[in-house]
């Protein structure tokens, strides 16, 4: 356990706002080929130092491999690369967030976790057309706060498409 | 968030599952062995508690038929018409329909009831026991060899029988072995309850007993309550109470049944756990085994400064390791008697389609394979069983010209062969037909004309895509449907199949399968930075790459000698799509050569950096986080904690046939 692994299912303690209203949703926020992006946390399981992934041929090139999630067999996506950004470098200090849908882990390879936010309805806005979206994994909503923009990604959309490997591979 | 509901109605259909197959078991048992009313109470109570789910959780289609399915089965179980020999089909086909009607309710489809009519005739209702052909004009149930079928047993306890330590419930109890009971408690006496002393007896009860022996005497009946014979007043007699068949179906089923508690019986207590709760005990135990690898690493001889102490405790360890991880694979593993018995199904049904009879044989049902692999096997072994009747089994008319049963027998069995599980599904019928299916390859282009393959290549044919892709070969061909697709998901659970014909006598299909996918036999090689492990059941063969017999051939491939033959040579790196420079054959003096088993073709050879170990491996299945890796089956974790891919290397073989018919257009 290094000490960026946080429990970050729970909120942190001594929090001074309640959760007003129930549409409220919990965002964890990290940096990622330059930019702020967020994700729901509720799909986020856990926080975890960078470790080599073990490379998985035949399959696209944000794949990274996969890395040993106690017992666990867990593919790991540039992220930043999935998000057109260019790789990420090599960098000790880069986090994977690892990220569940329905019963499917998955690594999100991104450069630093930085908070959780709450932001209310009116906070969320639909992102403004710029350009052609790449391959439909550009986030459709984003969120202004006191440091800028925070770019919503949709899970669903970043993970690679499951059982269709080939449809994706670069030969 | 989840409805709450949702979980509770999960449950009930695990319930189902489990009851829809003890009801077919039962049913099968009425078929082929005695009618016990063991069997029949089991079948019965199976219906019943689906219908009362049903009812419970609104699925009114269900309910409704489970309720005429009770009422025909209540039929029987009165002994009312047991005897009809027609009765239970129709009934294992109300199964088929209960269990079609629950898949419906669980997946919110919408299916049509199935057909009640063949239940409502089987059931006592007054329209039907007149027609009755064989009507019986008897309505008593005392009959044939002057036995009774029906005992009545009145049964008041003295006052001493409480206070000298007797309970009425053990009576009853040891009664119920000796066929179906029904008690009836008659409350009359009992004082209010502020009244009541507890150590007296103030209920009277009627009990009827059902003999599961027709020769049950009086005096057996009587030995029941023998410790309590001067404790109670007893008369036994031949019941002849009130059981006329119009309404048999009303007696309450529910009250007096209540009133015993259920015979213990002989099968070991089992718990029911989440599937997801022991593979993660697997992971655990997988990850146990590494961490005990890794330190008995670091405990070697240079290590430790050799601790003799310290190395016998490693070696205890290692043996407790390897014990838990066997219990731990043993919870996973089920006997195949379930998936046997689905089959059962899909042969009524094929048999009813195709108008052909057919008997089911099953063998070694209590044969344990792990859970995974039962699941997986439920289609391939659906094609098979459909091929065997559909192709394999002649209809009834040309079976009775050639003197065979007109009845087709397929049998289905399974063994364990050292680690190693058999399958086979063997009929009958009159076995491949070859001259048809050369006939066939040639037009398809798999054969070139005038080839004169041995029987065993082209038995081997029918596991070819083209077979089963076109649309009239099913018509043509001896047998082929599918079989290519059998012959993909038994791969991919690490089998193979092989299989015989023999002209006129029948086919057999064996299908080879590993004891448990969760564990592997492998081989740890090095091809780059890589490490990779190939299943030990593949290779056939390892050289030392200075010393194997290594060739070019022309500009493009290349050729390792194994014994007589030169087999075409590949790099394992470059095969598996990593980046590995191309003219490095001989480099490195660790490198090696490979041979590799090809089921059904010629085998090939993989080139390696180095061969690190040979070791059992805990395979990770890649599917729900992944997906579908092209050329990796699975992964695991080596000892270090670092993953290693598994090496699919049919897909690699598949993979580099087409490189190599490319270089061949090319």
């Amino acid at each position: 356990m290094t000490a960026e692994e946080h429990e970050w299912n729970a909120a942190p303690p001594g929090d001074a706002t309640p959760p007003s209203g129930p549409a409220r949703t919990e965002l964890l926020t990290f940096r990622c080929g330059g930019q702020c992006y967020a994700l729901d946390i509720a799909s986020v399981r856990e926080i975890r130092g960078w470790s080599r992934p073990t490379p998985l041929p035949h399959t696209p090139k944000f794949m990274l491999g996969m890395v040993n999630l106690r017992g666990t067999v867990l593919p790991v996506t540039d992220l930043a690369l999935r998000l057109g950004h260019p790789a990420m470098p090599d960098d000790a200090r880069n986090v994977i967030i690892v990220v569940q849908q329905a019963r499917r882990l998955h690594g999100l390879l991104v450069e630093a976790v930085t908070d959780i936010v709450r932001p209310a309805p009116d906070q969320l806005q639909d992102m403004p057309q710029v350009g052609a979206a790449r391959d439909g994994v550009a986030p459709d909503r984003m969120f202004l706060s006191e440091t800028g923009i925070l770019q919503i990604l949709a899970l669903e959309r970043v993970l690679p498409a499951l059982h269709a490997p080939d449809a994706e591979a670069i030969p | 968030m989840a409805d709450p509901m949702d979980a509770i109605r999960a449950t009930f259909f695990e319930e189902c599952a489990e009851l829809l197959e003890s009801l077919e078991t039962g049913l099968l048992a009425l078929q082929t062995g005695p009618r016990t009313a063991e069997t029949i109470d089991a079948v019965f109570r199976s219906v019943h508690s689906i219908k009362g789910g049903a009812a419970a959780f609104a699925f009114s289609d269900l309910a409704a038929f489970a309720h005429e399915f009770e009422t025909a089965l209540d039929a029987y179980r009165i002994g009312q018409r047991g005897d009809l020999p027609h009765g239970v089909p129709i009934l294992l086909r109300a199964c088929d329909g209960l269990r079609d009607l629950v898949a419906a309710s669980q997946t919110g489809a919408k299916a049509t009831a199935p057909d009640p009519t063949g239940l409502r005739a089987l059931c006592g209702s007054n329209e039907v026991v007149p027609t009755d052909p064989r009507g019986d004009p008897d309505p008593l149930p005392s009959v044939p060899n002057g036995f009774p079928k029906v005992w009545t047993i009145s049964f008041e306890p003295r006052p001493e029988l409480l206070s000298s330590g007797n309970e009425p419930s053990f009576l009853f109890r040891s009664l119920a072995i000796l066929g179906r009971i029904e008690v009836r408690a008659d409350a009359a006496n009992l004082p209010p309850l502020e009244n009541v002393d507890p150590t007296l007896a103030y209920l009277r009860w009627t009990l009827r007993l059902w003999p599961s022996a027709p020769d049950l005497t009086e005096t057996e009946i009587e030995a029941a309550f023998e410790f309590v014979h001067d404790l109670c007043d007893l008369r036994i007699a031949p019941g002849t109470e009130a059981l006329a068949p119009g309404r048999a179906s009303q007696i309450p089923d529910m009250g007096p049944r209540n009133a015993v508690p259920d015979i213990p019986s002989l099968v070991p207590t089992t718990i029911r756990v989440d599937l997801a709760r022991v593979d993660r005990l697997v992971d655990l135990v997988g990850e146990l085994v590494i961490a005990q690898s890794m330190l008995a690493q670091d405990m070697t001889p240079g290590g430790s400064g050799g601790n003799p102490t310290g190395t016998d405790r490693m070696n205890d360890l290692q043996q407790l390791t390897r014990d838990l991880q066997e219990s731990v694979m043993a919870i996973r593993a089920q006997p195949v008697r379930s998936l046997f018995q689905r089959m059962e199904r899909i042969v009524r049904e094929t048999a009813a389609q195709t108008g052909k009879t057919v008997r089911l044989v099953t063998e070694g049902v209590a044969t344990e394979i792990d859970k995974t692999v039962i699941e997986r096997l439920a289609d391939p072994l659906t094609h098979m069983i459909r091929n065997a009747i559909d192709h394999g089994l002649e209809d009834p008319q040309r079976r009775t010209a050639a003197g065979k049963d007109p009845t087709g027998t397929v049998t289905l069995r399974a063994l364990q062969r050292s680690d190693r599980i058999l399958i086979e599904v063997s009929d009958d019928g009159a076995g491949l037909d070859r001259p048809r299916i050369c006939d066939r390859a040639i037009a398809r282009g798999l054969l070139p004309p005038g080839a004169a393959p041995d029987p065993a290549e082209i038995d081997q044919l029918i596991f070819s895509p083209g077979f089963s892709t076109a649309s009239g070969v099913s018509a043509v061909s001896g047998r082929g449907v599918g079989m290519d697709v059998v012959n993909r998901a038994i791969r991919d659970l690490s089998g193979s199949i092989a299989i015989e014909s023999a002209e006129g006598a029948g086919c057999r299909i064996t299908t080879s399968l590993p004891l448990t996918l969760a564990i592997l036999d492998g081989m740890v090689v090095r091809s780059g930075r890589e490490r990779m492990v190939l299943p030990l059941s593949t290779i056939l063969e390892a050289q030392t790459a200075d010393l194997a017999a290594i060739e070019r051939l022309g500009t493009g491939g290349w050729a390792v000698r194994l014994h007589d033959r030169y087999v075409p040579l590949l790099d394992l790196g470059r095969s598996m799509g990593f980046a590995v420079p191309h003219e490095r054959w001989e480099a490195g003096e660790d490198s090696a050569v490979l041979f590799i088993r090809v089921e059904g073709g010629d085998p090939f050879a993989l080139r390696v950096d180095a061969i690190e170990a040979q070791r059992q491996v805990v395979v990770k299945g890649l599917d729900d986080n992944l997906g579908r890796v092209p050329c990796v089956s699975a992964a695991t974790i080596l000892g270090d904690g670092q993953i290693a891919l598994i090496v699919d290397t049919p897909a690699i073989a598949a993979a580099a046939g087409l490189d190599l018919q490319l270089a061949g257009a090319a």
